[in-house]
């Protein structure tokens, strides 16, 4: 099928990282995760990643800021937004991403999404 | 009844006939004057009869106040007196081309005067007065004499008709001002629904992230079961969130509750030293070094222990978060003059200007995570507690909070 898609996920949430790290990992993914916009960045420098799931609510800088920042840098990559608060749609910043997920129990919506972002990609 | 006259001959350009006041016949005339004669009675008795209602209506008072003239359509000696503003003393009444029916039913004899009743400049109504009776001819200075009575009268006239306009205008007043409270109620509850509003979505926010995380980790349990290690990991991750749930539930509801505080004599001393024992290991994760700054003799005072030690718990964790990467906090107690005073300073970031009047609003946060409701509640219990609670902050340089209730 070709070599393994490496994800970066973003989220201040220990746990929600671990959710996504878990659940992608097991959907053949290679995933990295960071807890913050700066790390991020970082990462993006240092690694080529096919796709980055970002949170939104974050402390210091927020997804749609780190979004901003990353698009700067290498607007190539797709990006998801994977948020707890839906009401950042009206954001326009937000429509820069390929996808808005609203965070749920429920992961198919967003393997979904990530699905449809990698073949686009292709 | 007198005050009409003004507006109506501004506003109608009506002459309304308003007052009529006289014997209703010979008979009564002759009744009158032999009282008068008799009786050494004054005006204040008289006013006062008249007043307690001993005097019965004229009959000239049904009449008068029949009658009504314009003063663009009509043209008798009452309109010519408005408009001229002079007085007009007729002697052939009957056949004077002044003198219509309408008016005519006023008169008695031939002769009669009228009298225009002006306030600054301004002709407000006119008296017709006659010696219907006693058909003394009208001398220049009965004239004099009703002129010179024509001046308060006018004046009484006027104040009353100011006082009928100011009275309304302070109805109208009342009414604006009580459609301005309701407006004002109004604002104030779209004010605290939209309040509701954004709480209720930072609460949805802080509700859906752990719920998310249950969820998530409780499905996917069954798919890998076998795998010990995750399993066990995940089972802990999901305890985990719903404690988180269930603080949360709880801040709101502590938020909600009165709090009525129990107050016992206790040693704030000691309850400081707790609370710091309690936040010690968080402390040094941080890199925070604590500083006590408390008295040897005992701090005593009537408070509610859990309720308090809530605040300082509240009050050092926000300090601990505003040092992510170390610094001093220091723990201050004593006396402000007959208070308890506890004095928490960091030297953190510090609070910018523009969120200072909002860290006591409920559920507002900067940090990302937490519920906001802390110093909400603490200030809340603070204040059960007849006290203070105060804070001084300098972004980049730290923050004081200072707590102060009184003894007891």
């Amino acid at each position: 099928m070709g070599e393994q898609k490496k994800i970066l996920i973003v989220d201040d949430e220990i746990n929600q990282g671990l959710l996504y790290e878990q659940e992608l990992s097991d959907e053949g993914y290679d995933v990295d995760v960071v807890n913050s916009g700066e790390k991020a960045l970082n990462s993006i420098n240092q690694s080529s990643y096919d796709l980055v799931i970002l949170d939104i609510g974050m402390p210091d800088m927020n997804g749609l800021e780190t979004l901003g920042r990353m698009l700067s840098v290498n607007n190539k990559i797709p990006v998801i937004l994977n948020t707890a608060y839906p009401s950042y749609k009206d954001n326009f910043m937000s429509w820069a991403a390929d996808a808005y997920v609203v965070k749920s129990s429920d992961l198919t919506e967003l393997k979904e999404k990530i699905r449809e972002s990698l073949e686009k990609k292709k | 009844v007198l005050s009409d006259i003004n507006r109506i001959v501004k506003e109608t350009q009506m002459l309304c006939g308003t007052l009529g006041a006289g014997p209703s016949s010979r008979d009564e005339a002759y009744r009158i004057w032999d009282e008068l004669s008799r009786k050494a009675a004054t005006l204040d008795y008289y006013l006062e009869e008249v007043n307690s209602g001993n005097v019965p209506q004229s009959s000239l008072q049904d009449l008068v106040e029949d009658m009504s003239f314009h003063l663009r359509e009509s043209r008798n000696v009452l309109t010519e007196t408005i408009t001229t503003g002079q007085y007009q003393h007729i002697v052939n009444g009957c056949e004077h081309p002044l003198v219509d029916n309408e008016m005519g039913k006023l008169l008695v004899g031939n002769e009669f005067v009228t009298v225009p009743l002006i306030v600054k400049n301004e002709v407000i109504g006119v008296i017709l007065a006659d010696n219907a009776y006693s058909e003394k001819p009208i001398t220049e200075e009965s004239i004099e004499e009703l002129s010179m009575f024509s001046v308060p009268a006018a004046l009484a006239i006027e104040k009353a008709n100011m006082l009928q306009v100011f009275e309304e205008k302070v109805k109208e007043l009342e009414k604006a001002y009580i459609a301005l409270e309701k407006t004002h109620d109004m604002l104030i509850r779209h004010e605290k629904l939209a309040a509701i509003g954004e709480v209720s979505a930072h609460l949805a926010h802080e509700i859906r992230n752990p719920l998310a995380t249950i969820g998530g980790f409780a499905k996917s349990i069954p798919r890998k079961y076998e795998d010990r290690t995750r399993t066990v990991r995940n089972a802990k991750i999901i305890v985990q969130e719903v404690k988180r749930l269930e603080n949360i539930l709880s801040n709101v509801l502590d938020f909600t509750k009165t709090g009525i505080p129990n107050k016992v004599l206790s040693d704030i001393n000691r309850i400081v030293k707790e609370t710091l024992s309690v936040m010690e290991d968080q402390a040094a994760s941080h890199n925070v070094i604590i500083v006590m700054d408390i008295t040897e003799e005992k701090l005593e005072a009537k408070f509610d222990v859990p309720q308090i030690k809530q605040v300082l718990i509240n009050v050092v964790q926000n300090a601990l978060n505003a040092m992510p990467n170390g610094g001093v906090l220091k723990i201050k107690t004593g006396w402000c003059d007959e208070d308890v005073c506890v004095t928490v300073i960091d030297t953190g970031i510090g609070i910018p200007e523009e969120y200072r009047e909002n860290i006591f609003d409920p559920f507002f946060t900067t940090n990302g995570s937490g519920t906001g409701l802390g110093l909400s509640i603490s200030q809340r219990i603070i204040q059960n507690h007849n006290g203070k609670l105060e804070i001084k902050s300098k972004k980049g340089e730290g923050t004081t909070v200072n707590i102060v209730f009184p003894v007891s």
